[in-house]
């Protein structure tokens, strides 16, 4: 690799990286702490420096209206990055050059997951949900959606990829607002997590905020209503 | 496969800024003071910014699912309608900007009709790898159909020929392989759609049979060179590129029109 790289001047390690990060919608924390060590000849280790060749990255890719991001996995809280379409959701959908009939189906697949109340959807619904094309089309265009991280599967039930929801955030809000309100203890929009059974209350908070909460209080509490919360099953 | 493995830079090819199939250009008699008005007329540079990065993002998305980049779907998809006289304004932009940030050149394949992204960054000892695993078996697949086509002259390789070949790396076409799937979809297909690969049917004794070319993205998008290094480590060490005489001078042959194309591109 060459010398004269540098962490914080944008640079061959930082295109190398970029390109990594093209052919895997999204990659975990260890990922990501591997990859840059790989790309840098293991110069680039500490954490600080990555965080630097971060920022670097990200500050450069800002002007295309790209942005690597940072998100937690609302199925198990770990972190996920990946490079997203900052230029607002519609685009995003639009871009990703599906016909229009994929185009709707794909708007009603995030409908259906983001109004349902454990943020989830039954392969099989999905399925039902595919108008106007054949359903091994359906199936085919499933595959692809988990494949490229807009779906992930967990036994059998499609929900959003956390790099879906760091992408479409912006049209998640318009459009659903009030199925995405935001967290109360992390403050990102939650799709997939406990709704507060006070009524009246509406507050929906991550199941790993929830989680982490009662590691460090041995209760859980919702922070709008301040209501307790029994233990999930 | 379209994402590039790393390997030795080489050039590119660029649109000429008068090249504009929109329907005005047909007529010759507007066409004139049309291309005038228009050579003059440029976009101001934050409008180029700003859609070179609307194409950026585009070509990015459809790239990293495989889909073949035809100029035309650019034109439709990621400008707005009123832009289409500037596209290659706005294409030439979006190949600095994607050399600048990822180090890819954006490239107009000779049929002037599709774009291929090529990896512009040096080859890099133990690199980590830029493909996912499927993708990475499916760039070795097609490395290795190259590399027999190439290695046959320009004659190609019939359809025989070829899957026996694949046959003894243990790819065969009726099979559905646990990583291409289908394999014979995936050949004759998708590495054609793709422009890798070019098919022609001929008539053998009343049978209709395929034979197979190096499509324009594998002439742009794939170094002569590399392949024939990687022919050899497939045959052992004691061949080296220059034994194959024919090979390695067409091999290098291709390398120089390359090159010329990116000294032509930096000279513009
Ligand atoms: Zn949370
Ligand atoms: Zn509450």
């Amino acid at each position: 690799m060459e010398v004269d790289c540098t962490v914080d001047v944008y640079g061959d390690w930082h295109r190398h990286f970029m390109q990594a990060m093209l052919s895997q919608p999204a990659i975990s924390a260890d990922g990501l702490k591997k990859l840059v060590g790989d790309i840098s000849g293991n110069t680039i280790r500490d954490l600080d420096q990555i965080k630097t060749f971060l920022l670097t990255v990200r500050s450069k890719v800002h002007s295309l209206g790209l942005d690597l991001k940072k998100g937690l996995s609302e199925r198990d809280g770990r972190p996920v990055y990946a490079l997203i379409n900052t230029s607002g959701g519609e685009e995003t959908v639009a871009c990703a050059a599906f016909s229009e009939v994929q185009l709707r189906y794909l708007r009603a697949l995030i409908q259906e997951v983001v109004t349902s109340v454990r943020g989830d959807i039954s392969a099989m619904a999905a399925l039902n949900l595919a108008d106007g094309m054949p359903k091994a089309d359906a199936q085919e265009l499933l595959r692809r959606l988990v494949r490229d991280c807009w779906l992930e599967e967990t036994d059998s039930r499609l929900a959003l990829h956390t790099r879906a929801i760091l992408e479409l955030e912006p049209y998640l809000l318009r459009h659903y607002g009030e199925h995405v309100p935001r967290c109360q203890m992390c403050g990102k929009i939650t799709v997939r997590g406990r709704l507060c059974e006070q009524d009246g209350c509406g507050a929906k908070n991550h199941h790993h905020c929830l989680g982490k909460m009662r590691d460090k209080m041995g209760v859980v509490k919702c922070q709008k209503c301040n209501s307790l919360m029994t233990d999930e099953d | 496969m379209p994402r590039g493995r790393p390997r030795q830079s080489q050039n590119g090819t660029r649109a000429t800024q008068d090249d504009d199939d929109g329907p005005l250009s047909q007529s010759l008699s507007q066409s004139q003071s049309q291309t005038q008005r228009r050579s003059q007329r440029r976009l101001s540079p934050v409008e180029e910014e700003r859609l070179a990065a609307r194409v950026v993002r585009y070509v990015l998305a459809a790239h990293g699912r495989g889909e073949p980049l035809r100029r035309e779907k650019v034109r439709r998809l990621a400008l707005e309608p009123q832009h289409g006289g500037y596209v290659n304004q706005v294409l030439q932009a979006a190949d600095v900007k994607l050399r600048d940030v990822f180090g890819m050149s954006l490239e107009v394949l000779p049929n002037k009709r599709d774009l291929l992204l090529v990896n512009q960054l040096p080859v890099v000892e133990n690199a980590p790898p830029l493909l996912a695993e499927s993708e990475l078996q499916k760039h070795g697949l097609l490395v290795a159909i190259l590399a027999l086509i190439f290695m046959s002259g320009d004659a190609g390789v019939d359809e025989d020929t070829l899957w026996r070949f694949l046959s003894k790396l243990g790819v065969h076409k009726d099979h559905k392989h646990e990583c291409f799937g289908n394999v014979r979809k995936l050949v004759t297909e998708e590495f054609c759609r793709a422009g890798y690969l070019r098919k022609e049917e001929e008539v053998v004794k009343g049978v209709t049979v395929l034979r197979f070319f190096w499509g324009d993205a594998a002439s742009v998008g794939v170094d002569a060179v590399d392949l024939l290094k990687f022919v050899c480590t497939i045959w052992g060490d004691e061949v080296e590129p220059e034994q194959w005489q024919e090979q390695y001078e067409r091999a290098l042959q291709l390398q120089e029109a390359r090159e010329q194309r990116e000294q032509a591109r930096q000279q513009q």
